[in-house]
C-alpha cells in the first residue's frame, strides 16, 4: 500500500524531471537531441550552468594515445563512446551525482593502465565538481608491469612493486638530473658572474678614484638596457646600432653627470658621504623618470628568443655566448687600459693616492672624467647584455642589481679592478649554484653568506690591500 | 654679516615649515568642509587604478569600463537626478606602498561615496583599513584573495575568489592529460594561495606536482635561468606559470632552454593577457590560460572601444563596470549618496533580497523608481552579494593563446562560489 503510494508520488517527478532534462538537452544543443539518454558523448565538453561534464585522454603509460576504445559510462545517467584520435573522451551530464567510467579490462590490461573503471562525483554548480577526469591511471606508476589489472588481490601487491621500482628509478633520474643540474647551474652563474663584473667593474673605478660608492650606477645599467630598448622596438635599429646608441648615451650620462653634480661637489669639498646620499637621491630620481617615460612594464629588447642547443651538458643559445664572450673582451680591455695606457696608469695612480697624484703632474679631474664616462659606459653595455641575457629590462632592474654589485665589489677588494671581476664570478656562482640545495627564491642570501665569511676572515676584500691606519 | 645669516636660517626654514604645515593643514580643513557639502550632493565615483608598476597593463580595460559606466549612468539621468562626478587616483602595485596608500588618501579627501579598486589583492590589503575606516564602501575588480573574503563590511568584489579559479584550471590541466606538472609561481599571496587550490585539484584528478609545491620565486627575481634549468630538470610535461609581468622574462627563458612553451604551458589571470607586442609570433599559441569573470560581449567590447580605441585587453573591464553600475544604484535605492546608505543597499540591489531582474542602469533605475526590488544581472554575470561582500555566484573564462600570442576566449565554466 505504502509502496504504491510511494510510487505514485515518485513517478510522475521522475516524468517531469526527465522531461526537464530533455527540454534542457534541446535547448543546449539541437544536435544531440534524438535520443532520450540525458548523458551525451561529445567531442569536447565544457561545463556550463545546466551540464557537467565526465572526461579524459585515454593513454598508455608512455602516455601515447588509445585510439578506438570503447568507455561507458554509468550511474545517474548511461552513455557509450570512443576516444578519438588523440585518445580523447567525453560524456555531457545533466544530472548531479555519481558516475562511473569504465573501459574494457583487457584494453586496460594491454595498455598497462592499473585500473579499468573509475568513480567521479559531478556537482554543476561546483566548481571543482562539475568537471570529472578520469584517466585510468595513476601518475608516479607508470612503469607497466604486465599483471597490474589482475585480481584484486594481485594488483595491490604489484601495485606496491612497481611503485618502489618507480620510486627507485625516479631517485636514479633525480640524480642524473641532479648531475646535469651541476653543470647548468655553474654555467649559469658563470654567465651571471661576467654580466655582473661587467657592471661592477665601472662602480669599482669610480670608487677607487673618487671614493664614491654610487648608489646609482644600477640606474646607468637600467639606461643602457631601455636605451636598447629604444634603440631595436622604437627607432628599428639593428641590435648592434642600438646597443652602441645606448653606450653613447651611457657615456655621455656619465660626462654630463660629473660636469654637473659630481665636480661641482667635489671643488666644494663635499664629503663622500654626503655625496653618497646624492647617488642615492639621485637613483630615486632617475628610477621614477624611467617609470614616467618607460612604465612599470619589462620591456623586451629583442621579441625574438634564441632557440638553446645542447653544449655538451649544458643548454645555451648564441645571444648569451656571444654577450659572455663581449663581457670577457671588455673586462680584459679595461685591464689592458688600467696597467697598460698612459691615461690607467694616472687612473691608478689617482685610485692609490690621489694627492700624490695630483702632485706629481697628474689631473686628477681630467682622469675622474675620463672614469665616469668609462664607467658608465661599461654600465650601460652591462644593461644592453643583461636586457639580452635576462630577456628583458625593466625601470628597477638595475636597482635590483644593485646590492649584488656592492656584494661583488666588496668581496673582490674595495676599488680594485680584478677584485670586481671575481667577486662577481663567486657572487654568481655561488647564488645559482645553491638553488641545488636551497629554495629557489633564497639563493643570494647564500652568495651574501659568503660575503659575510670572507670579510670576516680577510677585511679587506680577496684582492684588497690592507690600509694602514695612521 | 654672513654669520648673521648663517645663524638666521635654522630659524627662517623652520618658520617656512610651520608655515607650511599650518597651510596643509587649513587645506584639511576645508577639504572636510567641502565633504559636507559633497554629501548632500553629487553620487562621487571614486576609483583607484594601477597605472604603473606591474599592474599597469589593466589600467587601460578598467578605466575605459568605469568612464563607460559613468556615461550610462549620466545618460540615464544620474543618481538622484543629479549627474554624478568621478575622483581617480593612480595605486601602482604592492612594491610600491607608499603610492598605494596616498593615491586612496586623494580619492578619499574627495569624500566618495564609493571606490572602485584597487585591482591586486595586495594593495587591497594596504588601503582597505583607510576606506573602511571612513565608511566609504570599497568595491574591488580584480581581488581574488581568499582572505579578502568578510574583511570588512565595506569591502566587496565583483570577482571570485581565487579558490574557483584554481579549481577549473587544476581540472583543465588534468584534462589535458598532463601528468608531471612543474610550477613556476611568485612568492606573493596570490601566487601561492592560487597555487595551494591547483596543487590540491590536479592532485585530486591523478596529476603528480613534480615542481613548485612548495618552491617558489622571488617577485623581483631578474634572473630566471637557474630556476628554468631546475624546472626542466624535473622533466615536466607541463608547465603552470602563476606570475604577473615577471611572466614575459619567464616564458622567454623557458623557450631558449627548451620546455615547451605552446600547448604545454598554463597560465592564470595574473599573467594572460596580450603578448603580441613582446614575444615573437606562434611563441606561446596553444598555451591556456584562465580568467575569472565572464568574458565581455561583443557589444561591451565595441562599447569599451569607442571610449577608447586600440584597446585589446578586456580583463576587469566587466567587473568594473558592474561595481560601478552596483554603487550607483545602490545609492539611489537608500536615496542618499553618502557610503554608508551605498554600503547598506549594495546587496539588495545585486538581487540579494530577490527582486526583478534588469540588465542596464536605465531598467533598474525606473524599477527603482517604482520602489520595486531588484537583482541588476550585468556584464560580468555575478550573482548578489553574498554577506562576506564576495559574489555568490561567478564564472570563469578558459583562454587560448593565438598564433599572434593574444588570448583568445575558449570557453567559460559557471558555478557556485564557496563561502569560506
Amino acid at each position: 500500500m505504502t509502496a504504491v503510494r510511494r510510487k505514485l508520488r515518485k513517478y510522475p517527478a521522475r516524468m517531469l524531471l526527465s522531461a526537464m532534462f530533455l527540454m534542457l538537452l534541446l535547448a543546449i544543443s539541437g544536435v544531440w537531441s534524438t535520443t532520450a539518454q540525458a548523458a551525451q558523448p561529445v567531442p569536447v565538453c565544457n561545463p556550463t550552468g545546466t551540464n557537467g561534464c565526465v572526461n579524459g585522454i585515454l593513454q598508455d603509460a608512455n602516455r601515447n594515445p588509445v585510439v578506438g576504445a570503447t568507455v561507458t559510462l554509468s550511474g545517474k545517467e548511461s552513455a557509450t563512446t570512443t576516444t578519438d584520435d588523440t585518445g580523447k573522451w567525453a560524456f555531457s551530464v545533466t544530472a548531479d551525482g555519481k558516475y562511473t567510467a569504465t573501459i574494457d579490462a583487457g584494453v586496460a590490461k594491454d595498455h598497462g593502465l592499473k585500473a579499468n573503471a573509475e568513480t567521479v562525483d559531478i556537482e554543476k554548480s561546483d566548481f571543482s565538481k562539475q568537471r570529472g577526469v578520469v584517466r585510468f591511471d595513476k601518475p608516479g606508476e607508470t612503469t607497466s608491469s604486465p599483471s597490474a589489472s589482475g585480481s584484486a588481490s594481485t594488483s595491490s601487491g604489484s601495485s606496491s612493486s612497481s611503485s618502489a621500482s618507480t620510486q627507485s628509478s625516479s631517485s636514479n633520474s633525480a640524480g642524473a638530473n641532479f648531475g646535469a643540474r651541476v653543470w647548468q647551474q655553474l654555467y649559469s652563474g658563470i654567465i651571471f658572474g661576467l654580466m655582473l663584473a661587467l657592471m661592477s667593474v665601472g662602480m669599482n673605478l669610480v670608487y677607487g678614484t673618487t671614493g664614491l660608492s654610487s648608489f646609482s650606477h644600477g640606474e646607468q645599467v637600467t639606461l643602457g638596457g631601455l636605451m636598447a630598448y629604444v634603440g631595436v622596438q622604437l627607432l628599428h635599429m639593428p641590435l648592434w646600432a642600438a646597443a652602441i646608441f645606448a653606450i653613447i648615451i651611457g657615456a655621455a650620462s656619465g660626462l654630463l653627470q660629473n660636469e654637473l653634480v659630481w665636480a661641482p661637489l667635489r671643488r666644494k669639498h663635499v664629503g663622500t658621504m654626503q655625496q653618497m646620499i646624492v647617488t642615492i637621491g639621485l637613483s630615486m630620481v632617475l628610477q621614477y623618470l624611467f617609470q614616467f617615460f618607460f612604465g612599470g612594464n619589462v620591456k623586451g629588447i629583442t621579441t625574438a628568443v634564441d632557440q638553446g642547443f645542447q653544449l655538451g651538458p649544458i643548454t645555451t643559445d648564441t645571444a648569451t655566448l656571444v654577450s659572455a664572450a663581449i663581457a670577457i673582451i671588455v673586462i680584459i680591455g679595461v685591464t689592458f687600459f688600467l696597467y697598460r695606457t698612459r691615461l690607467g696608469r694616472a687612473t691608478r695612480a689617482v685610485s692609490d693616492n690621489a694627492a700624490l697624484a695630483s702632485a706629481s703632474g697628474i689631473n686628477v679631474e681630467q682622469v675622474v672624467r675620463v672614469v665616469w664616462i668609462l664607467s658608465c659606459a661599461l654600465a650601460a653595455l652591462s644593461g644592453v647584455l643583461m636586457g639580452i641575457y635576462l630577456n628583458g629590462i625593466a625601470w628597477n632592474t638595475g636597482a635590483v642589481l644593485l646590492l649584488l654589485m656592492f656584494s661583488a665589489v666588496t668581496l673582490g677588494g674595495l676599488g680594485t679592478a680584478n677584485g670586481a671581476l671575481v667577486g662577481s664570478l663567486v657572487i654568481g656562482i655561488v647564488a645559482d649554484m645553491s638553488s641545488l640545495f636551497i629554495p629557489n627564491d633564497m639563493r643570494y642570501a647564500s652568495a651574501l653568506a659568503i660575503l659575510i665569511i670572507v670579510l670576516l676572515l680577510r677585511p679587506q676584500g680577496l684582492f684588497g690591500k690592507l690600509q694602514r691606519v695612521g | 654679516m654672513n654669520n648673521v645669516r648663517y645663524k638666521k636660517l635654522p630659524l627662517i626654514a623652520t618658520a617656512a615649515v610651520a608655515a607650511a604645515l599650518m597651510a596643509l593643514a587649513g587645506c584639511g580643513s576645508s577639504s572636510s568642509g567641502s565633504s559636507s557639502s559633497s554629501s548632500s550632493g553629487a553620487f562621487v565615483l571614486g576609483a583607484l587604478f594601477p597605472e604603473t608598476g606591474s599592474l599597469a597593463y589593466l589600467g587601460p580595460a578598467e578605466t575605459s569600463a568605469f568612464k563607460l559606466a559613468t556615461k550610462d549612468i549620466n545618460a540615464a539621468g544620474g543618481v538622484l537626478g543629479k549627474p554624478i562626478t568621478t575622483a581617480t587616483a593612480d595605486v601602482s602595485d604592492a612594491d610600491h606602498a607608499d603610492q598605494n596608500t596616498s593615491g586612496a588618501q586623494s580619492v578619499l579627501s574627495k569624500n566618495p561615496s564609493v571606490i572602485m579598486g584597487p585591482a591586486s589583492s595586495s594593495v587591497v590589503k594596504n588601503v582597505y583599513k583607510s576606506i573602511s575606516e571612513a565608511k566609504v564602501p570599497q568595491i574591488s575588480m580584480g581581488a581574488t584573495s581568499p582572505a579578502l573574503s568578510g574583511v570588512s563590511p565595506y569591502f566587496f568584489r565583483t570577482v571570485p575568489p581565487d579558490s574557483v579559479q584554481g579549481a577549473v584550471l587544476g581540472n583543465v590541466i588534468a584534462q589535458d592529460g598532463v601528468r608531471k606538472l612543474a610550477i613556476a609561481v611568485f612568492n606573493d599571496e596570490y601566487g601561492t594561495n592560487l597555487r595551494d587550490v591547483v596543487v590540491k585539484t590536479a592532485e585530486a584528478a591523478g596529476v603528480q606536482v613534480v615542481y613548485g609545491e612548495k618552491d617558489t620565486f622571488d617577485p623581483t627575481e631578474t634572473n630566471f635561468a637557474p630556476l628554468v634549468s631546475t624546472i626542466k630538470a624535473t622533466n615536466p610535461d607541463a608547465t603552470l606559470v602563476i606570475a604577473f609581468d615577471q611572466t614575459k622574462q619567464l616564458v622567454k627563458e623557458m623557450s631558449s632552454q627548451g620546455l615547451d612553451t605552446k600547448t604545454k604551458m598554463y597560465m592564470t589571470d595574473g599573467n594572460t593577457a596580450d603578448y603580441s607586442k613582446d614575444f615573437t609570433p606562434g611563441l606561446i599559441t596553444g598555451a591556456t590560460g584562465t580568467i575569472p569573470g565572464a568574458h565581455p560581449s561583443d557589444a561591451f567590447q565595441a562599447k569599451l572601444k569607442a571610449i577608447q580605441p586600440g584597446l585589446s585587453d578586456f580583463t576587469y573591464s566587466a567587473e568594473t563596470y558592474d561595481g560601478s553600475i552596483l554603487a550607483a544604484l545602490a545609492a539611489q535605492k537608500g536615496g542618499a549618496v553618502d557610503g554608508v546608505t551605498v554600503q547598506k543597499n549594495l546587496a539588495a540591489v545585486s538581487g540579494a533580497k530577490g527582486g526583478t531582474e534588469c540588465k542596464t542602469y536605465k531598467d533598474c533605475l525606473a524599477l527603482l523608481k517604482e520602489k520595486k526590488e531588484i537583482h541588476y544581472v550585468g556584464q560580468a554575470g555575478i550573482g548578489p552579494f553574498n554577506s562576506n561582500g564576495d559574489p555568490s555566484k561567478a564564472s570563469i573564462g578558459v583562454y587560448k593563446f593565438s598564433a599572434d600570442n593574444k588570448p583568445v576566449y575558449d570557453h567559460s565554466q559557471e558555478g557556485a562560489v564557496p563561502k569560506s
